[in-house]
C-alpha cells in the first residue's frame, strides 16, 4: 500500500466491491421482512378499528367537529386525556414518546442521502444533539413505565407476557442502541449499509455485535407490534369515544394469535444468529495511539473511522494545557496531510464540500467545530515542504522527527 | 434490602455518575499539572518588563508584531476588533508629565480571569502563562467583565485567517497568549522581538524566578511596578516608569 | 384553619385564550430568530463591544431571573409566614417564578457565545466561579418549584408542604444573592465590586417580584371575569409592595451614598448619578423617580376606592423602574472606563480613559422582550393544563367545584392499561 491516498474520505470511495457476505443477506432480508410486516399489520389495525367507530354512535356530549378533532389531535400528540386522567401515567408515556420521536428523527440520518432532501438535511443535522441527550428519555420513561405496570396491582393483574415482552423490546432496544454510539461503531459503513437496503444496492453489514443486537431486536419489534394491545391505548380510545371494553375483548384474541404465530415467528428471526455464530464476529481493539501518531496509515479505515475523536482528544488537552508535545500533536499537522486540493492546485478549507473532514462528517450528520478556531488549510510552506516527499517516505520522516525530538 | 446497602447502592450510582460527568475535566487537569511537575525542579515564571523612559507615544512596533503574529485584521468596527496589545498614553494632570506604555494580558497569578470562568477554560499554565482553553469556552464573556486590564476581547465574527500556531474561532474569549507557540519553542514573544528591532529596546522577556535571568536582575536592581498593584492580582509583567 | 380553598384551571379554550398564547409564542419565536442570527454571524451584529460585553438582553436576564426568585415571595408568605389570606394565591406565585426564571436563563443562554456548548458547564466546572455555582443552583431552584407545586397540588403529601415551602424560600434567597454576587465579586469595575450587590438584589427581588406577581394576578382576574382577591387582601398587597419598594429604595441609595462617600469611587459615582448620560436619567427618572416614589404614592395614598388599577398602575412601574435599575447598574457600571491608573488621563485606541459608547441594537432588545414571551407562554399553558387560579378567595364565599369547567367536560375514559 505504498500509494495509499491520504486524503481519501473513506469506504464509501473503495474501488472494489467486496462479494455480499451471507449475514448480510440476511440481515437484508429480515429487515424487509419486519418492516413489510409492521406496515401492513398497522394499516389492518387501522382498518379495524375505524370499522368500529363506524359502529359506534358517538358521544352526545362530545361537543363539535372542531373541538373534537382538537382533543383527538391533542390526545395523540400531547397524550392529553391521559394528563388529565393519570399523572405518572402521563409522565412516563410523555417521557417514552418524545424520547422516541428524537430518536427517529436523529435515525433519519441513516437512511437519507444529504442531496435527497436539500434543506432539510440541515435541519437533521442540527437535531441530531437533541435526538442523543433526549433520547435518553426513551428507556428511562419506558422502563419506569414497565416498572409501574409491574409494581401496581390494579397494572398487574390486566397485563400479560406478551404485553410485558413488548415493553422489554421497549427498554432493551435503546439501550443496545446507546451501547453501540459508546463502543463507537463505524457510522459511516452502517449508513453505507441503510442506503444499500433503501436504494436496493446491497453492501455488507458492519459485523459489530452490538449492531446487530440492536437491528435484530427492532426487527423483532417491528413484527410484534402489530399484534399487541399496547397499540391500542388510551388515545385511540379517546379519539373514537369507545368505552375501553370492546377493545379489552378483542386483545385477548389478538394475543392467542401472538401465542400461535410466535414460535414460528421467532424461529424465522432467530436465523441469522446461526449464522453469525459459524461466521464469527469481528472484534476490533482499541488500537495504542502513541505508536501510531507519526504514522497511522492503516489497511483498515474502519479503524480510524471509529477512533479518530479519541486520537484526537487524547492529545488536545495535555498539548492545550502544559504546551508538552511535538509538533506532530498539533492540528496544523493533521490538516497538512490531510489536505485536499482542487482544481488550481490549492489546499482547500472546510467551507469546500471536498475538504477532508467533510467527506465523512456531511454524510453521517456529524457536526464538528474544530475548524471554527483551527486553521483548516496548511500554512504554504508546510504543504510545500510534504508534497516535495513521495507518500510513502512522509510517514516515516515524521516518526525519525519525532524520535529526533525526544 | 437493607437501608445501608441501599445507601451503598446509591453512594456508588451517584459516583459512576460523578466520575461520568465530572471525569474528563478534573482527571485530566491533573494529569496535565503532574506532565510539568519534575521533582525538584524550580517553577518557571515566564514574565515581561516594560521600561516606559524608552517606550514613545508614536512607536506602535509591538502591536503591529502582535497583529501580524496572529493575523488580528481590523473589520472596519473599532469597537469589536480585536486588539490583543494596545498602547496607552498617560498623562498626569497634575504634573502634565505624558507616559506611553503598551498593555496586554498581565499573566496575573491570582487572576480574575481564571476565579470568574464557569467551565475553567480560562486557566494558568504551571509557568505562568495564563491562556483560554477554547475547547472548552462557552463564550459568556465573564472574563472579558472580569478582567481589570482590559485585556480580554470576545471573538465576534467569523474568523478563517487565522494562523496555524494562533487557533481563535467565534464565540469564543481570546486574549494575549505571551506567544505561547514561541514561549515553548525556546524563542521570545513577538512584541518582545520587534520592540528590541525596532531600536528602542523597551521590552524584556525572560523567567522572573530564575536568580540568573536577566528580567530577574533588573528587577531586583530598578524600580518596577504593576499596574494596579493595589488590586493584588499580582501580574507578570512589571512596568518601570510608571 | 379555614376551609382549603379550591382551585380551577383557565376556563377553556377560548379565541380569546389563544390569542394571548400566540401572542407570548410570538415573541418567543422571535427572539429564538434573533439569537440564530446573533449567533450565526457572531455578536458584531449586536451593539455589545470589547468594552461593553453583556448589554440589554443581559439587564432583560438579569431583571427576570430577579423578579423569579421575588415571585416566589407571595407563597412564601402565604407557607412559611402563615399568613393564611395569601394561601390560595401560593400556586400561581410558584408557577409565575418557574416561568420567569425559564424566561431569564433563554436569553442568557441563547447570548452564549457557543450555546451549543452549554452541557460543558456541567461536565466542567471552576468552584472558584459563582457562575459556576448559579447553574446548579438555578438547576435545583427549577426542581424545588415543580416539587412545591406537585405538593400544593396533591392532598395526599400535605405534610410536604411547610418542608417544600421553607426550602423553596432558603434556596431563592440564595439564589438571588448568587445572582447579585455575580456583579458583586467582579474586582475590575469600580461600580460593581461592593458586598451590597448580593443583598440590594434580594431586597429588589421582593420588590420587582410581588410587583410582577400582583400585575399576573390582575391580569388573571380581568381575562377570568372574575376577583381572585378580597378587596381587604388587595389592600394588603399595595401596602405590602409599597414597604418592599421602600427597602428597595433604601438599599440603593445606601449603595451609592457609601460609595460617593469613598474617595476612589467619587468619579464612577458621579458618572452614574450627575452625569447626565442615560444612566442617571434612567436611575433617577426611571427608578427613583417612575419606579419607587410614584408607586409609592399610589399604594400609600387611598385612592382608587378599592379598585384594582391603583395596584396595576404601581406595579407596572415598579416592573420598568426595575427594568431602567438594572440598565444603569449593568450597562452604566461597564460604560465607566476601566481605571487603570486611578488619577490620571488616559487614552488608547481601544477606548481607555473614555465611557464605552453603546447603543442597543434591535436584536439585543426583541431577544430580551423573548425572556417574557417565554415566561408568557410558560404561565398560559401551566394555568390551562394544571389548577393554579384560586377559586374564591375569603370566609362564606361559595365555594367552586374543583376543575369545573364553563365549557363541555373532557372526555375522560379509563386508560386500559394501569
Amino acid at each position: 500500500m505504498d500509494d495509499f491516498d491520504l486524503a481519501t474520505p473513506g469506504p464509501s470511495a473503495a474501488p472494489a466491491v467486496p462479494p455480499l457476505t451471507d449475514i448480510s443477506i440476511a440481515f437484508a432480508l429480515l429487515t424487509y421482512f419486519a418492516f413489510a410486516v409492521l406496515v401492513l399489520g398497522l394499516v389492518i389495525q387501522t382498518w379495524r378499528l375505524l370499522r368500529e367507530i363506524r359502529r359506534t354512535p358517538a358521544d352526545p356530549g362530545s361537543g363539535s367537529i372542531l373541538g373534537r378533532l382538537f382533543r383527538a389531535g391533542a390526545d395523540v400528540v400531547l397524550l392529553r386525556s391521559v394528563f388529565f386522567s393519570d399523572r405518572w401515567a402521563w409522565i412516563f408515556g410523555a417521557m417514552f414518546h418524545f424520547g422516541l420521536l428524537l430518536v427517529l428523527i436523529r435515525h433519519l440520518r441513516y437512511f437519507i442521502r444529504p442531496g435527497w432532501v436539500g434543506p432539510l438535511w440541515d435541519v437533521i443535522v442540527l437535531e441530531q444533539p437533541f435526538g442523543f441527550y433526549g433520547g435518553m428519555a426513551l428507556p428511562f420513561g419506558a422502563a419506569c413505565w414497565w416498572l409501574r405496570q409491574t409494581v401496581l396491582r390494579k397494572s398487574r393483574i390486566v397485563t400479560d407476557w406478551a404485553d410485558h415482552a413488548v415493553m422489554a423490546l421497549l427498554v432493551a432496544i435503546p439501550l443496545v442502541g446507546y451501547a453501540s454510539t459508546i463502543s463507537h461503531t463505524d457510522v459511516v459503513a452502517v449508513k453505507a449499509f441503510a442506503i444499500g437496503l433503501v436504494t436496493f444496492h446491497w453492501i455488507n453489514i458492519p459485523t459489530d455485535p452490538l449492531l446487530l443486537t440492536h437491528l435484530w431486536l427492532v426487527a423483532v419489534l417491528m413484527v410484534v407490534l402489530p399484534f399487541s394491545r399496547l397499540l391500542l391505548l388510551l388515545p385511540f380510545g379517546n379519539l373514537l369515544h369507545i368505552e375501553s371494553a370492546p377493545i379489552a375483548s378483542d386483545a385477548k384474541r389478538r394475543s392467542r394469535l401472538v401465542y400461535a404465530f410466535g414460535p414460528a415467528l421467532i424461529l424465522v428471526l432467530l436465523a441469522p444468529l446461526a449464522i453469525v455464530g459459524h461466521h464469527g464476529i469481528v472484534h476490533q481493539d482499541r488500537p495504542d495511539f502513541a505508536s501510531l501518531i507519526a504514522d497511522h496509515r492503516t489497511d483498515d479505515p474502519t479503524m480510524m473511522i471509529r477512533n479518530h475523536p479519541a486520537f484526537l482528544f487524547s492529545h488536545r488537552t495535555i498539548v492545550t494545557h502544559t504546551g508538552v508535545g511535538a509538533p506532530i500533536d498539533s492540528m496544523e499537522r493533521c490538516v497538512t496531510c490531510h489536505a485536499v486540493k482542487n482544481a488550481a492546485g490549492q489546499p482547500v478549507g472546510f467551507d469546500d464540500p471536498s475538504h477532508f473532514c467533510r467527506g465523512c462528517h456531511n454524510t453521517a450528520a456529524v457536526t464538528i467545530d474544530c475548524f471554527e478556531c483551527h486553521q483548516s488549510k496548511p500554512a504554504p510552506g508546510a504543504q510545500a515542504a510534504l508534497d516535495s516527499l513521495p507518500r510513502s517516505a512522509i510517514g516515516t520522516a515524521l516518526k525519525a522527527e519525532r524520535v529526533a525530538e525526544q | 434490602m437493607s437501608s445501608t446497602s441501599r445507601r451503598g447502592i446509591l453512594a456508588a450510582a451517584a459516583g459512576i455518575f460523578a466520575s461520568f460527568t465530572l471525569a474528563p475535566g478534573i482527571t485530566l487537569r491533573a494529569f496535565a499539572e503532574q506532565a510539568l511537575a519534575v521533582p525538584g525542579a524550580r517553577t518557571v515564571r515566564w514574565g515581561i518588563l516594560i521600561d516606559t523612559t524608552r517606550c514613545t507615544p508614536e512607536c506602535d512596533a509591538c502591536v503591529t508584531a502582535c497583529d501580524t503574529e496572529f493575523n488580528l485584521t481590523s473589520n472596519g468596527r473599532p469597537r469589536t476588533d480585536p486588539q490583543w496589545i494596545r498602547k496607552l498614553t498617560i498623562t498626569d494632570q497634575a504634573s502634565g508629565h505624558v507616559t506611553s506604555l503598551p498593555v496586554m494580558c498581565q499573566h496575573c497569578s491570582e487572576a480574575p480571569c481564571v476565579d470568574v470562568c464557569p467551565t475553567g477554560a480560562s486557566f494558568q499554565r504551571p509557568d505562568g502563562i495564563v491562556l483560554v482553553d477554547k475547547h472548552i469556552c462557552i463564550g459568556c464573556r465573564y472574563c472579558i467583565m472580569a478582567c481589570p486590564y482590559g485585556a480580554r476581547n470576545f471573538v465576534s465574527e467569523l474568523v478563517d485567517n487565522q494562523r496555524p500556531w494562533g487557533p481563535r474561532g467565534k464565540g469564543t474569549a481570546e486574549a494575549c497568549t505571551m506567544c505561547v507557540h514561541r514561549v515553548d519553542a525556546g524563542r521570545t514573544p513577538a512584541c518582545v522581538e520587534a520592540c528590541a528591532a525596532s531600536g528602542n529596546k523597551a521590552m524584556l522577556f525572560g523567567d522572573l524566578n530564575d536568580p540568573d535571568s536577566e528580567i530577574a536582575k533588573r528587577v531586583a536592581t530598578f524600580p518596577s511596578a504593576q499596574i494596579r498593584a493595589d488590586l493584588r492580582t499580582n501580574p507578570a509583567v512589571r512596568y518601570e516608569g510608571i | 384553619m379555614h376551609a382549603p380553598a379550591s382551585y380551577s384551571m383557565l376556563g377553556g379554550y377560548t379565541v380569546r385564550s389563544w390569542a394571548v398564547l400566540l401572542a407570548f409564542g410570538a415573541l418567543a419565536g422571535a427572539a429564538g430568530l434573533a439569537a440564530m442570527y446573533m449567533e450565526s454571524n457572531g455578536h458584531w451584529v449586536t451593539g455589545m463591544t470589547q468594552r461593553v460585553p453583556w448589554g440589554l438582553p443581559h439587564v432583560f436576564a438579569f431583571f427576570l431571573i430577579v423578579a423569579a426568585s421575588g415571585a416566589l415571595n407571595v407563597a412564601s408568605i402565604g407557607s412559611v409566614f402563615q399568613k393564611e389570606d395569601y394561601q390560595p394565591l401560593g400556586r400561581l406565585s410558584v408557577l409565575l417564578a418557574f416561568a420567569l426564571l425559564a424566561g431569564g436563563l433563554f436569553i442568557l443562554v441563547t447570548d452564549l457565545g457557543r450555546a451549543d456548548r452549554l452541557l460543558l458547564t456541567i461536565q466542567y466546572t471552576n468552584a472558584t466561579s459563582i457562575f459556576a455555582w448559579n447553574v446548579f443552583i438555578y438547576q435545583i431552584f427549577f426542581a424545588l418549584t415543580v416539587i412545591y407545586l406537585w405538593v400544593m397540588m396533591t392532598p395526599g403529601l400535605s405534610r410536604f408542604y411547610r418542608p417544600a415551602a421553607t426550602a423553596a424560600f432558603i434556596w431563592r434567597l440564595g439564589m438571588t444573592t448568587g445572582t447579585g454576587s455575580v456583579l458583586g465579586f467582579l474586582v475590575a469595575r469600580a461600580a460593581f465590586r461592593s458586598a451590597i450587590m448580593p443583598v440590594e438584589f434580594v431586597a429588589l427581588s421582593l420588590s420587582i417580584g410581588t410587583a410582577l406577581f400582583a400585575l399576573t394576578m390582575l391580569a388573571f382576574e380581568r381575562f377570568e371575569g372574575r376577583p381572585l382577591t378580597s378587596p381587604a387582601l388587595l389592600n394588603r398587597f399595595r401596602r405590602l409592595i409599597g414597604i418592599l419598594v421602600a427597602v428597595s429604595l433604601y438599599m440603593v441609595a445606601v449603595q451609592h451614598l457609601t460609595a460617593l462617600y469613598l474617595a476612589e469611587r467619587r468619579d464612577v459615582e458621579h458618572f452614574i448619578l450627575f452625569s447626565g448620560s442615560i444612566y442617571s436619567v434612567l436611575l433617577w427618572a426611571g427608578f427613583v423617580l417612575m419606579g419607587s416614589v410614584v408607586p409609592m404614592l399610589l399604594l400609600f395614598i387611598p385612592i382608587g376606592n378599592g379598585r384594582a388599577w391603583p395596584l396595576a398602575v404601581a406595579a407596572a412601574l415598579v416592573g420598568l423602574g426595575g427594568l431602567a435599575l438594572m440598565y444603569t447598574t449593568v450597562i452604566g457600571g461597564e460604560a465607566f472606563p476601566l481605571e487603570l491608573f486611578p488619577g490620571r488621563l488616559v487614552s488608547s485606541s481601544a477606548f481607555d480613559g473614555v465611557v464605552a459608547p453603546y447603543s442597543p441594537s434591535f436584536v439585543e432588545a426583541v431577544l430580551g422582550v423573548g425572556g417574557f414571551g417565554i415566561a408568557g407562554v410558560v404561565v398560559c399553558m401551566g394555568a390551562w393544563v394544571l389548577p393554579v387560579l384560586p377559586g374564591h378567595v375569603g370566609a362564606g364565599a361559595d365555594q367552586v367545584d374543583p376543575e369545573r369547567q364553563p365549557h363541555p367536560p373532557l372526555n375522560n375514559p379509563k386508560p386500559i392499561i394501569g
